[in-house]
C-alpha cells in the first residue's frame, strides 16, 4: 500500500496548486481590470473579450479537477 | 499640448539653476511611511497632486484661449460652435479630473462597505495589507548557514503570504493607475475635445477595469462558493 505520509504529501501538493491556481485568476482578473483602465486600443479591448471565455473554461477546469477523482472513488465504491 | 509642457519644464529648469551639482552627496531617502503600501500611496499622492495642477492650468489656459477666440473671431456659425465646444469640455475635463480620485473612493465604498440596493454584503473585498501569519511567529526567514527550529508549515504559510502580498500590490495599482487614467482622461477633454468620443469610450472601459479590479477577490470567492457550497 502507499504510505500515508506520502498520500498527505501528495494532497498538499495539490492543494497548493489549486491555492495558486485561485490565486492567479484574481491576479489575472486585476491584470484585466489594468488593461481595460490603460489601453483605449478596440483590438486589444476585443482581445481581452476574447480572453473571459478563456478564464471561464480555466475556472471549470481547476474545480473539475478537484471533484472528478472524488467522483471516480464514488464511482468504484 | 507638448509645446506647452516643454515651455513649462524649461521655465521650471532655467529658474532652478543654481551653484554646484545637486546630487554629490549620497542620494536621498524621502521619508514616506512605515510600510511599502502606505510609500506607494504618498508617491500616488504626488504624482495625482501633479495631474490636478497640470488639469487646472491647462483648464484655465483652454477657457482663456476660447474667450481671446470669442473676442477676435466670434460668429454665431461653425466657429461659435467649436468655441463652445472648448469651453465645456474644458470644464467637463476639469471636473473629472477634480473628481477622479473621489469617484474611484465612491465606487470602492459602494462596491465593498455599503449595502445600498444590494442584498448581498461584498465585504470580500481586498485587504490592501496582509496580515503577517501568527503561527509562526512572522516571516523571519533564517540564514541558510544558520540552524533553525522553524516549523515545517513555515514556508507554506510565508509563501502564502508574499503571494496575497504580490496581489495586493496588483490591486493597489489598478485602483491607483484608474485614478490617474482617469484624470487624464479629464486633461484629453480639456486639450482635444474634437476626439470627445475616443475619451468616452477610454472614461467608460477606465470604469468598467476599476470595477473589475475592485471585485477580483470577490468574483473568485463567488467561484468558489459556486463549486464548494452546494447546499
Amino acid at each position: 500500500m502507499i504510505e500515508p505520509g506520502f498520500l498527505k504529501l501528495i494532497n498538499s501538493l495539490f492543494n497548493l496548486i489549486f491555492v495558486l491556481s485561485l490565486s492567479l485568476l484574481a491576479g489575472v482578473i486585476i491584470y484585466l481590470g489594468i488593461i481595460y483602465i490603460t489601453s483605449p486600443a478596440e483590438e486589444k479591448i476585443k482581445k481581452v473579450h476574447k480572453r473571459w471565455g478563456l478564464i471561464l473554461g480555466g475556472i471549470v477546469l481547476v474545480f473539475l479537477s478537484r471533484t472528478i477523482p472524488k467522483l471516480i472513488e464514488m464511482f468504484f465504491k | 499640448m507638448k509645446k506647452i509642457i516643454i515651455g513649462l519644464v524649461l521655465f521650471n529648469i532655467v529658474l532652478a539653476q543654481n551653484l554646484g551639482f545637486p546630487s554629490i552627496n549620497l542620494p536621498p531617502v524621502i521619508d514616506c511611511g512605515e510600510n511599502f503600501f502606505a510609500c506607494l500611496g504618498f508617491f500616488f499622492n504626488k504624482i495625482l497632486r501633479i495631474i490636478i495642477v497640470l488639469a487646472l492650468v491647462l483648464a484655465a489656459i483652454f477657457i482663456a484661449w476660447a474667450g481671446i477666440l470669442y473676442i477676435s473671431k466670434g460668429s454665431p456659425g461653425e466657429k461659435g460652435k467649436e468655441i463652445h465646444q472648448k469651453i465645456i469640455y474644458a470644464v467637463i475635463g476639469l471636473v473629472v479630473a477634480l473628481l477622479s480620485y473621489a469617484f474611484v473612493m465612491a465606487i470602492e465604498t459602494w462596491l465593498t462597505k455599503q449595502q445600498i440596493y444590494l442584498p448581498i454584503n461584498f465585504t470580500y473585498a481586498q485587504v490592501t495589507e496582509p496580515e503577517l501569519p501568527k503561527k509562526i511567529a512572522g516571516c523571519n526567514i533564517p540564514s541558510v548557514l544558520e540552524s533553525t527550529n522553524v516549523s515545517g508549515a513555515a514556508w507554506k504559510d510565508c509563501f502564502l503570504y508574499y503571494l496575497q502580498r504580490i496581489l495586493s500590490l496588483l490591486y493597489v495599482l489598478a485602483i491607483f493607475l484608474g485614478v490617474i487614467f482617469l484624470s487624464w482622461a479629464g486633461i484629453l477633454y480639456i486639450t482635444k475635445p474634437e476626439k470627445s468620443k475616443d475619451i468616452h469610450k477610454r472614461l467608460i472601459y477606465g470604469i468598467i477595469g476599476i470595477v473589475i479590479a475592485i471585485l477580483s477577490f470577490t468574483i473568485v470567492k463567488m467561484i468558489d462558493l459556486f463549486f464548494t457550497k452546494l447546499q
